[in-house]
């Protein structure tokens, strides 16, 4: 009886949720985990090159970009095959990435060397190299591809790049060691996390000025391990997802009132986040405990955790059908 | 938490290619940086003596990490910040009096006890900052605080004190203790034993090594007997100006680790620590210099980026507005550790984690988990605010 049961909720299942794959980057093993949606288990796992950590998709999902840091290069895969296709010049020790919407520049934070490389992936090569403020990281590109948004580290700062010129217009400083970069869809506000300063900056995109910091309180955790990394917002404007680091928790933030609705246990260290693509999931890869943690996201409750590589780092969700 | 001997004549840091204040540009806003280089004890080998230009080398990398920080404000928001690194003559405070005659008011020192304190009282009517990045002494944090000195390292008993939780949570609480007859070895070994006391480990017996023997060549057949002693978990080592604490871990009686000042070692910074972004530090640091970060770069590299973060956020590089930046509450130093940094309210002592290292790897992370404190499980390292003597 049990048994039949688990087989119609199994079915159920398959016809409620699309089927993904998941695509979880292991910092330290030198490998890619692909978790199956369905299954939530790990169903192949890909090797690739040195230290991976970054990790986006195209926009038609044919191809993935992983930074592998420590070979200086970005690996471009078949999501089907897992085969390497070939490389990108990334310049050095690139961390993390952002696509233009049209698929057509990748810009790339160079952690090691504080530049900017932007590269033409059509015709792969280097389109330019920007300076920017010491160990660049976070990276987002606006939904019209005007303009690429940088932060730097240990220079507290956004960048924000026009993408015609490839120049820096401007820069806001925002609290300590930002970690990530997210516009909303609309484009009209910017989300950036910083982690030593325990919040969440809302930039407004037009003034390039903080709308609101967002701080973070969960009992029984002291507030220096609450450490704000990956960000992931859905598309109807109204939740964001805040992974909060050595707080081992995600936050469920109110994307209007700015109110943090709910804190979800995760794994150790969690810090980045991908939705499954019809959003009713989200996967956090957890460092300390080399698993990823799966949330329903309607419910807000943690559903499962899958174990992965060693020190999961990145993750992106690449739709099968 | 090896001190570094230091020899009667004075080998000064000249100003070296690089250094800002080689351009004679007397606008920009200036830190001094106090210190000389490290001299090595005619008894320990070349090939594991500390660096001679630990500390300026840090500061350097901090100057640099702040320029880089700064270039990208709006012109009048950006502050050309120059590191000035006299010259130090006999004592520092000739050196720190002609500073503060030409109008430097943000400090760094890596000096002695007694002459940071003598650097500190000679500039305490200019109203001077100074950050410690050097002196260990507990009581600089304690009967000897001064108001205008601040402390980026760490103290010896928050260093004994991280170790001894790593102790009681391995539940090795019964230690042995061995160590040097050197006045130094003596404060480290006071700091091991008040620390043993708050937390439960036992010293089942101390022991001091004698120097007459020339033990590097028959340490085999001296340590055996040296670390012979009452039922123990550990050989804690206080040796330090490091003339034979190496020669102890596999040389003991009994098949024990070996902790304190050598073996597994309490240190400000793990020159192999790699977590919490601090690979990219390494790895900018050993780019700038060709060698490892030691722990005094970092006390001073941090030491630069704690005044000028401090002045980025109080809008002014004048030395009251900056030390009542880097007093507030709400002041965190991103230090590389993995938490936000701030200093002790009552002493003026930077909040840090510590290292746990053996030479390859860095073991653990203090305060370990389960100690706990009202504030801050930081406060679980050094004299809380209740045992302190600071008075100021």
């Amino acid at each position: 009886m049990q048994k039949i049961t688990a087989l119609i909720l199994a079915l159920t299942l398959c016809g409620a949720v699309r089927a993904d794959e998941i695509f979880v980057t292991n910092e330290k093993d030198n490998t890619i985990s692909v978790i199956d949606s369905d299954r939530l288990d790990v169903v192949r796992t890909i090797p690739v090159g040195r230290r991976p950590r970054g990790i986006t998709r195209s926009p038609d999902g044919k191809v993935l970009y992983v930074c592998a840091s420590d070979s200086h290069t970005i690996q471009v895969l078949d999501p089907v095959s897992g085969k390497v296709l070939h490389n990108l010049p990334s310049g050095e020790d690139p961390e993390q990435f952002a696509l233009s919407p049209d698929g057509k520049f990748l810009f790339v934070a160079n952690e090691a060397s504080s530049l900017t490389t932007i590269i033409d992936t059509e015709k792969r090569a280097v389109a330019a190299q920007i300076e920017v403020g010491t160990e660049p990281e976070g990276m987002a590109v606006s939904p019209d591809g005007k303009m690429a948004v940088v932060t730097s580290e240990t220079a507290s700062m956004a960048h924000w790049i026009d993408t015609k010129t490839f120049q820096i217009v401007d820069n806001t400083p925002v609290p300590q060691r930002p970690r990530y970069a997210a516009f909303d869809k609309s484009g009209e506000k910017l989300w950036i996390s910083s982690e030593i300063g325990g919040s969440v900056t809302v930039l407004d995109v037009a003034t390039r000025q903080p709308l609101k910091t967002i701080s973070f309180s969960i009992k029984g955790v002291p507030r220096d391990q609450i450490q704000p990394v990956g960000i992931r917002l859905t598309s109807d404007g109204r939740t964001a997802f805040v992974a909060l680091g050595p707080a081992s928790h995600v936050a469920a933030v109110d994307a209007q009132t700015y109110e943090v609705k709910k804190y979800i246990v995760t794994g150790r260290r969690v810090w980045h986040l991908a939705l499954s693509a019809d959003e009713s999931r989200l996967f956090t890869t957890n460092g300390l405990t080399g698993d990823v943690t799966v949330i329903d996201t309607q419910k807000l409750a943690a559903i499962k955790s899958v174990k992965v590589g060693r020190y999961p780092w990145g993750v992106v969700v690449v739709p099968t059908h | 938490m090896k001190k570094s001997p230091r020899a009667l004549m004075i080998l000064a840091l000249a100003a070296l290619p690089g250094v800002l204040s080689a351009r004679g540009e007397t606008a920009a806003p200036e830190i001094v940086f106090l210190g000389r280089e490290t001299l090595r004890d005619p008894f320990v080998s070349d090939l594991t003596a500390p660096p001679a230009d630990q500390g300026l080398l840090g500061a350097r990398l901090g100057l640099a990490d702040s320029l880089a920080a700064t270039k990208f404000l709006p012109a009048e928001k950006r502050v050309n910040w120059r590191l000035d690194t006299p010259a130090l003559e006999a004592d520092a405070v000739a050196a720190a009096r002609a500073a503060a005659d030409h109008g430097a008011r943000l400090f760094i020192a890596d000096l002695p006890a007694d002459e940071l304190l003598a650097v500190a009282d000679a500039l305490r009517e200019s109203g001077a900052v100074i950050l410690n990045s050097g002196a260990l002494d507990a009581r600089l944090r304690g009967k000897d605080c001064r108001a205008n000195l601040l402390h980026v390292a760490p103290s010896q008993d928050m260093l004994a004190d991280a170790l001894m939780q790593f102790l009681v949570v391995k539940r090795w609480t019964r230690a042995l203790l061995l160590r040097g007859a050197h006045d130094e070895d003596v404060s480290v070994a006071e700091a091991f034993q008040a620390s043993a006391k708050k937390y439960g480990v036992k010293i089942v017996a101390e022991k001091i090594w004698s120097e007459e023997s020339e033990h590097r060549r028959t340490a085999a057949g001296d340590a055996p007997a040296a670390t012979q002693g009452p039922e123990h978990d550990v050989v804690l080592v206080a040796d330090a100006l490091d003339h034979f604490g190496e020669a102890i871990a596999y040389n003991t009686y009994a098949a024990r680790p070996v902790v304190g000042t050598h073996g597994l070692t309490p240190k400000i910074w793990g020159e192999m620590f790699d977590q919490w972004g601090s690979e990219q530090l390494q790895q900018r640091f050993r780019k700038l210099s060709g060698r490892a970060m030691a722990e005094k770069d970092w006390t001073a590299w941090l030491a630069v980026r704690a005044l000028t973060q401090a002045a980025t956020r109080a809008g002014s590089t004048d030395a009251a507005a900056v030390r009542a930046a880097l007093r507030n509450d709400a002041f965190g130093l991103d230090g590389f550790k993995g938490r936000a940094l701030n200093f002790r309210p009552w002493n003026g002592q930077l909040r840090q984690p510590i290292h746990l290292v053996q030479p390859h790897a860095v073991v653990s992370v203090s305060p370990q988990d389960g100690f706990l404190n009202q504030r801050t499980d930081l406060d679980t390292l050094g004299e809380d605010e209740q045992e302190s003597k600071c008075r100021r």
